[in-house]
């Protein structure tokens, strides 16, 4: 990868690096997540300064290793994102990929999801899009989910039933002998399995909230997602 | 006892200052100890003093050696404004250009998931504390343009809305003797959003 030219991306997260430098955390569409350093942007002039997560960019870089130089940014185009609530959203979304995605993997898909995600903030159901996120997010990082069988006798789930989330086999069970703080109904894993939101009801997606927030959790081995706290925090 | 010499520690020691290299290190240090020993100690004193001294006012959390700072307790101040900006300088840059005489809440950094800071680490409940006993009539949310600033504006006034007290976000727009045509796109958007009667 010594040098990359125009590729579309989006910047997830900037950090201030020396004195006049910015560390780039972005998502690309070919090389998934890379660390650019954005040298003399932060000197006083106006340069460079107007770049912000959800503005379609494209970015050149150079160099080996695990930190590249960027080269050149323009923006495609910026996402209309007006209501600041929207941002939270967004920036849920960006610490999700910087905490569950290594570097560097993870081409194309995960940025195909990222832009249509952010490009349906605004106009849809926003937990049904933050769940659709987070199963395919799950998905592509290789956390795949059974969630359509118990995987005591891979039985179909049955939509009258209880089930209970499994850790250590990534999936469902009817029997209680595993962790039972968090029982899901049948019914709305049957909705997560076959990513159909249309007949979800209230009970539902609250279920379906809690069961990924329990297997995020799991995923990131007890570090805090500071994006949930500002949404728990407008919503208490 | 370590190899070093005195002044090489002073010029080690002033790199810590923004755009401070070895160079310019070097030539402040040669600069007060050749030509100008008084001030230099002046210096010294001062910079021993501030370290000392200086803390976090009570109410607004600013830079000060008072307990409560000037301006939180100037009678003069117009007690039902509270600006709530990000750092100090922002207070400073507010006081020197604009005819402001309300009072100030100081975050001391902005809501940011990835830097690691959320609703607890930016201490919001203090300035809800604030809120909830003081007789604040407009909170005036003076974060920074960014994405981050915007998403704790967007938190603060949401904490405002629920006490019934107005939230007021800064105008954006052209800025004074900008040219149209090299305007970036946002801010022109954000400009002409928020025209106003003329």
């Amino acid at each position: 990868m010594a040098r990359v030219t125009a590729e579309r991306a989006y910047l997830l997260h900037a950090r201030p690096y020396r004195e006049t430098s910015l560390i780039l955390e972005i998502l690309s569409d070919n090389y998934g997540r890379v660390s650019l350093v954005q040298r003399g942007v932060r000197s006083g002039t106006k340069a460079g300064q107007d770049i912000q997560p959800f503005s379609a960019l494209r970015v050149s870089w150079s160099g080996k290793g695990e930190i590249h130089t960027l080269t050149g940014v323009d923006i495609d185009k910026r996402y209309p994102m007006d209501d600041n609530l929207h941002k939270v959203y967004g920036l849920y979304l960006n610490e999700l990929i910087m905490k569950l995605v290594p570097k560097h993997g993870l081409g194309h898909e995960l940025f195909a999801l990222y832009e249509s995600t952010l490009e349906h903030i605004a106009c849809s159901n926003i937990e049904v899009l933050l769940r659709m996120f987070e199963l395919r997010l799950l998905q592509l990082i290789g956390y795949g989910l059974d969630l359509g069988h118990d995987f005591e006798d891979s039985a179909p789930v049955d939509a009258q039933n209880t089930y209970y989330y499994d850790h250590a086999n990534g999936g469902v069970t009817a029997v209680g002998r595993v962790d039972t703080s968090c029982p899901v109904s049948g019914k709305t894993l049957q909705v997560l399995d076959r990513l159909d939101f249309a007949e979800a009801d209230q009970r539902s997606l609250k279920e379906a909230k809690r069961l990924l927030r329990n297997i995020i959790d799991s995923h990131l081995h007890g570090k805090p997602l500071k994006s949930r706290q500002i949404m728990q925090y407008l919503y208490h | 006892m370590s190899g070093v010499s005195l002044l090489e520690q002073l010029i080690d020691a002033l790199r810590c200052l923004p755009g401070v290299g070895n160079k310019t290190a070097q030539r402040m240090a040669f600069q007060l100890l050749e030509r100008n020993r008084d001030k230099a100690l002046v210096l010294s004193d001062c910079l021993r003093d501030a370290v000392a001294n200086i803390g976090h006012c009570k109410r607004c959390r600013t830079l000060t050696e008072l307990d409560v700072c000037r301006i939180c307790s100037s009678a003069s101040r117009h007690q039902e404004q509270l600006c709530v900006v990000e750092s100090p300088a922002d207070v400073m840059a507010i006081e020197s250009n604009t005819e402001y005489r309300g009072l100030y809440y100081v975050l001391m950094g902005r809501l940011s998931p990835l830097d690691g800071i959320g609703p607890e680490e930016l201490g919001l409940e203090k300035l809800e504390a604030r809120l909830d006993q003081e007789e604040v009539e407009e909170v005036i949310l003076a974060t920074n343009s960014t994405v981050e600033g915007e998403v704790t504006a967007h938190v603060i006034g949401e904490m405002a809305r629920k006490r019934g007290i107005k939230s007021t976000r800064l105008a954006q727009g052209v800025p004074v003797g900008g040219e149209l045509e090299y305007l970036d796109s946002s801010t022109l958007a954000h400009a002409l959003a928020g025209r106003r009667d003329y």
